[in-house]
């Protein structure tokens, strides 16, 4: 069984992000932390500051290691791997190189 | 009468089996395909027949036999068959036929200058051969064929033909890009079955290949790439040079081929190769030359190094190397993926039909 995400980080989740390259924080479906992740930072950067290591490769979307489970929120998908199915399905994400269309997202970490 | 099924290939699919001049005249040719030998021979009336290349006798290569009309007979015992595998002759004891006595046949269908083979156990699907009619249109001073024996998975091939930007660094003169191709990330196009990639560059001078047939072969020319994989193993690469503004391939200095792989065994691939041009299609001597060339590119050039990459992996297992994969593996990596997709559905197939006829 998948962990999900609570019903206050489901609302947060939902806000959308005003600049697209701005900051958005993460929220660790397993713990409840939250991890922000600062404009000149990606994803698994700010995880692997804050002792979280997701393994990657490319580093820039194109093998898919890190492809990360998403229970809420909504990627802004930059990645070359996922196809467009995957990404109408809303619940999975590249951190190597991929941001955020909401304030949050939460992570099945 | 089960061939070994093999966990490893796509099953239900063409594969090319043979240049179509390799099988001529009454001679048998023998090729392992999918870890099975197959014989080829043409009937009289010069349809051709695949069929497994064992007696199920005592196991001998049928290609070593003798052609009795469209049959074979067997050198060990002069057992014959039918170019339905159905045995028809036992010259031993009373002459019975055993029921057991059949060799597989494989269908098979010529087109495009190969003869694909058919391996799996579903109906063969004459609809899945994909549409290259393009190689067929123009004169036939613009065809050539070619095959390669190689020492590698069939998938390093694929890949290397999937990434592109390998040119510059792997080839000569007459096809560098002179570095403008790696830089290119290029654009992918996905349908359930098929991978897509096109790549779009200018440079001066033009390709090698195609520069002393375009109007000013030493000035600037825009140039396209524009591939599709199919399942099992095909590529089909369009590339063209053009000058000036506007057209399309047909106004352009280009070529149509096809690239396709069929697996020996897991370390041992058959590279077929064809290539259709557009461009000085009646000089049949340049057309020698220019086979040979693309021919000696992959042989002296891209052969030996997919083969040391073989060898250095010691596997056919590339994901569980880690491989530290670059903007240009993306359509290599997607047709990778979609090929192990379709392989697990294929064999989810076989597993339910499995359970329903032990379950009858």
């Amino acid at each position: 069984m998948s962990a999900s995400a609570r019903p206050d980080a489901q609302a947060e989740a939902q806000a959308p992000l005003a600049d697209p390259n701005g900051s958005f924080e993460i929220e660790i479906a397993s713990s409840g932390r939250i991890v922000e992740v600062a404009p000149d930072q990606s994803a698994v950067d700010a995880l692997a500051a804050a002792g979280i290591e997701v393994p990657v490769s490319c580093e820039q979307g194109i093998c898919g290691t890190c492809v990360t489970m998403v229970l809420a929120g909504e990627p802004d998908h930059r990645d070359m791997f996922l196809s467009a199915e995957d990404r109408a399905a809303n619940d999975l994400f590249t951190p190597c190189c991929s941001r955020a269309n909401s304030r949050r997202l939460v992570l099945d970490l | 009468m089960q061939t070994p099924r093999s966990a490893k290939y796509l099953m239900n699919a063409w594969y090319v089996g043979a240049i179509a001049t390799e099988v001529e005249g009454e001679a048998f040719f023998h090729r392992k395909i999918l870890d099975i030998s197959v014989m080829f021979y043409r009937k009289q009336d010069g349809s051709v027949v695949a069929l497994h290349d064992r007696c199920p006798h005592r196991f001998a290569p049928l290609s070593l036999g003798k052609r009795v009309g469209d049959e074979v007979s067997c050198l060990y015992h002069a057992l014959r068959f039918d170019a339905d595998g159905q045995c028809t002759h036992n010259p031993h004891g009373t002459g019975h036929i055993p029921k057991a006595a059949r060799v597989r046949s494989f269908p098979v269908q010529e087109q495009y200058g190969f003869i694909w083979i058919w391996m799996g156990d579903a109906p063969a699907d004459r609809a899945l051969l994909p549409d290259f009619s393009p190689l067929m249109e123009g004169h036939p001073n613009a065809i050539g064929h070619t095959y390669m024996a190689m020492k590698s998975n069939y998938e390093l091939i694929i890949d290397n033909v999937m990434d592109l930007s390998h040119i510059d660094h792997v080839h000569g003169e007459i096809i560098t890009t002179r570095g403008q191709l790696s830089p290119i990330v290029p654009t992918i196009q996905e349908t359930a079955r098929t991978i897509s990639a096109q790549w779009a560059w200018k440079q001066t001078p033009p390709i090698g290949i195609f520069a002393p047939f375009l109007p000013e072969p030493k000035e600037e020319a825009r140039h396209f790439f524009d591939i599709t994989w199919s399942p099992p193993a095909n590529i089909q690469l369009t590339v063209w040079a053009l000058q000036g503004e506007g057209g399309g391939y047909d106004e352009s200095i280009g070529q149509y081929d096809l690239h396709t792989c069929t697996p020996a065994d897991e370390y041992h691939t058959h590279y077929f190769f064809v290539t259709r041009r557009n461009h000085v299609v009646e000089d049949g001597e340049f057309n020698a030359i220019k086979i040979k060339a693309m021919h000696d590119a992959f042989h002296d050039e891209d052969g030996p190094l997919i083969q040391a990459v073989q060898d250095e992996m010691g596997t056919t297992d590339f994901f569980a190397l880690n491989p530290v994969l670059m903007s240009n593996d993306i359509a290599a990596v997607k047709v990778r993926k979609l090929l192990q997709k379709l392989i697990r559905e294929e064999q989810g197939a076989e597993a339910i039909a499995e359970q329903r006829s032990a379950a009858e």
